[in-house]
């Protein structure tokens, strides 16, 4: 219609005004070439996450609208209009979303024209999101399992946040400021709230790279984990069996509800900077323990599967060329893996240690399950377990294993957040 | 900062984060003991169960029963017994009277 219009009113077509109709291709022309390759590749890269989210490689409720935004937003670019020029400071950008802008003015403008901004500056950059999906995890979660072992499950989750520590002198002497490497080491912690929520208080300037690392990584852990139980672990003490409780412990809802509100209050009391994910986790725990059915069922269903949703889908979206093409990326892949890796060899650790202790009565399969990525790695350390035992149950050890890990890598996000500023001055 | 700054750092870490975790195991282990001390009804449940044989597995099927019935999942959160099972028409009768008055939602 555009070419009929031109050709009625008698002028020729110059081939950029062609190109300017497809202004996602005039911007790609228009570009450094760094920026081109990076496009594309982000392009090809999004597709490449949807379809391994729906191969189950990777976790395909993040996967699937995080490769989908991942794409749309490389590909969407345009020319901005006088007004969003003066709002974004660029020349060329998206109508999604614009993280970088914090004039207040530039920011109600932009909430009334990009897509995702209302979703990104009101939940996203305050961890609002982080807080629901850890009221989700809290729901979800049967704290019995901690309460009937408890110093045990503790010492597991301790020796697997291993990881989370080691990593940090590490980052550091890569070049990475003390925040940033705080950041970066949440990430052996196998918690995506947790590293979202600490990379926003500590490490604003790059926690787009730091969340998607995380969760890429997050989603690996269920391929490659059976690898490091099968090189540390041999065959034969896999294979142990755990013995009977001696006593059998029932763990009654009260009690339940009991060691939420207190262990909420002592942990919010500690670490105030850490309060909010304290209380979103505590307060699905005491959701479910009080029988609140309606609230169960809404924080199970519509707030978490919605706050993944948008967390997947804006993750994706911030994945914009201009914002990845930072020269930490590299180091944030290499230390991401690192600090996943020795969480799990602490873990492991963690559970020959309790074998030495119990005189061969424990699996140290288990102590895998202390990396908290509930319920993924108990599942991998039972997987890995059955296996070689098929009727060597681990299960209910490896969860309290796996929920003690999320109380101390909450512990361990509050220390960070709180010390690391700290020492800084 | 230099790096033995940041390993004293992380090492500090480590350090609260073992404290933190040994206390909030104790809390565990406390907030249990306590409880225990308070509960009666467990001296009452296997009298309760030697008599009427109520089973893990007879709560199962109690629940799988249940959701048949109202055709939406049930979980049977409490077992409560009645003084003793020969009074347990008369108790049975009571609660029909004062439940016939509840609005059904």
């Amino acid at each position: 219609m555009g070419l009929l219009f031109i050709l009625h009113r008698g002028r020729s077509m110059n081939p950029n005004d062609l190109l300017n109709l497809f202004q996602g291709l005039a911007t790609l022309v228009a570009s450094e070439p760094h920026i081109i390759f990076a496009r594309i590749g982000l392009i090809a890269l999004g597709l490449l996450l949807v379809y391994l989210g729906k191969k189950e490689v990777l976790e395909p409720l993040l996967m699937i609208p995080m490769g989908m935004g991942m794409s749309a937003v490389n590909a969407g670019v345009l020319f901005l209009t006088p007004d969003l020029i003066k709002a974004t400071g660029g020349t060329q950008g998206n109508l999604f979303v614009s993280p970088i802008v914090s004039d207040t003015n530039n920011l109600m403008y932009l909430l009334q024209v990009d897509f995702i901004q209302p979703i990104y500056t009101l939940t996203f950059s305050n961890g609002l999101i982080a807080c629901f999906v850890f009221m989700g995890i809290g729901v979800l979660l049967d704290v019995g399992y901690v309460l009937a072992r408890p110093f045990e499950s503790m010492f597991l989750a301790l020796c697997a946040e291993f990881g989370t520590i080691a990593t940090f002198p590490i980052a550091v002497a890569m070049g990475l400021t003390p925040p940033q490497a705080a950041s970066v080491a949440m990430i052996g912690g196998a918690d995506g709230p947790m590293v979202l929520y600490t990379s926003l208080s500590l490490a604003r300037d790059i926690f787009v790279p730091i969340t998607v690392v995380a969760y890429l990584y997050l989603g690996l852990t269920y391929g490659g984990y059976p690898y490091l139980i099968k090189l540390l672990i041999p065959k034969h003490i896999r294979a142990i069996k755990m013995p009977p409780p001696e006593k059998v412990t029932i763990i009654t809802s009260t009690e339940k509800l009991i060691f939420a509100v207190i262990t909420s209050a002592v942990l919010c009391f500690l670490f105030p900077v850490a309060a909010p994910l304290f209380l979103s986790l505590f307060v699905g725990v005491a959701v479910r323990e009080s029988g609140l059915t309606h609230f169960a069922k809404f924080i199970e269903e519509t707030l978490l599967y919605g706050s993944t949703f948008f967390l997947g889908l804006t993750l994706g979206i911030l994945c914009e060329a201009n914002t990845i093409l930072n020269p930490v990326v590299l180091k944030l892949l290499i230390l991401g893996i690192l600090s996943l890796l020795l969480s799990g060899i602490g873990g492991i650790a963690g559970g020959y240690v309790m074998y030495f202790l119990r005189k061969g009565q424990y699996n140290p399969t288990i102590g895998i399950a202390a990396v908290s990525c509930v319920p993924t790695t108990a599942k991998v350390a039972q997987k890995a377990v059955s296996a070689v035992s098929p009727d060597s149950i681990i299960l209910p050890e490896a969860l309290g294993a796996n929920i003690s890990g999320v109380i101390t890598t909450a512990t361990l996000a509050g220390i960070y957040v709180t010390l690391v500023p700290l020492f800084m001055k | 900062m230099p790096i033995e700054k940041t390993i004293q750092l992380a090492a500090f870490a480590y350090l609260i984060a073992a404290i933190i975790s040994f206390f909030v195991a104790l809390l565990i282990k406390g907030i249990y003991v306590v409880i225990n001390f308070f509960r009666k009804e467990d001296k009452e449940a296997p009298q309760a169960e030697a008599l009427t044989g109520l089973t893990p597995e007879v709560i199962a099927a109690i629940t799988a029963a249940a959701t048949l019935a109202l055709k939406k999942h049930v979980r049977v959160g409490r077992v409560r017994y009645w003084a003793t099972p020969e009074s347990a028409w008369s108790r049975h009768g009571r609660v029909s009277i004062m439940t016939s008055h509840q609005v059904k939602r």
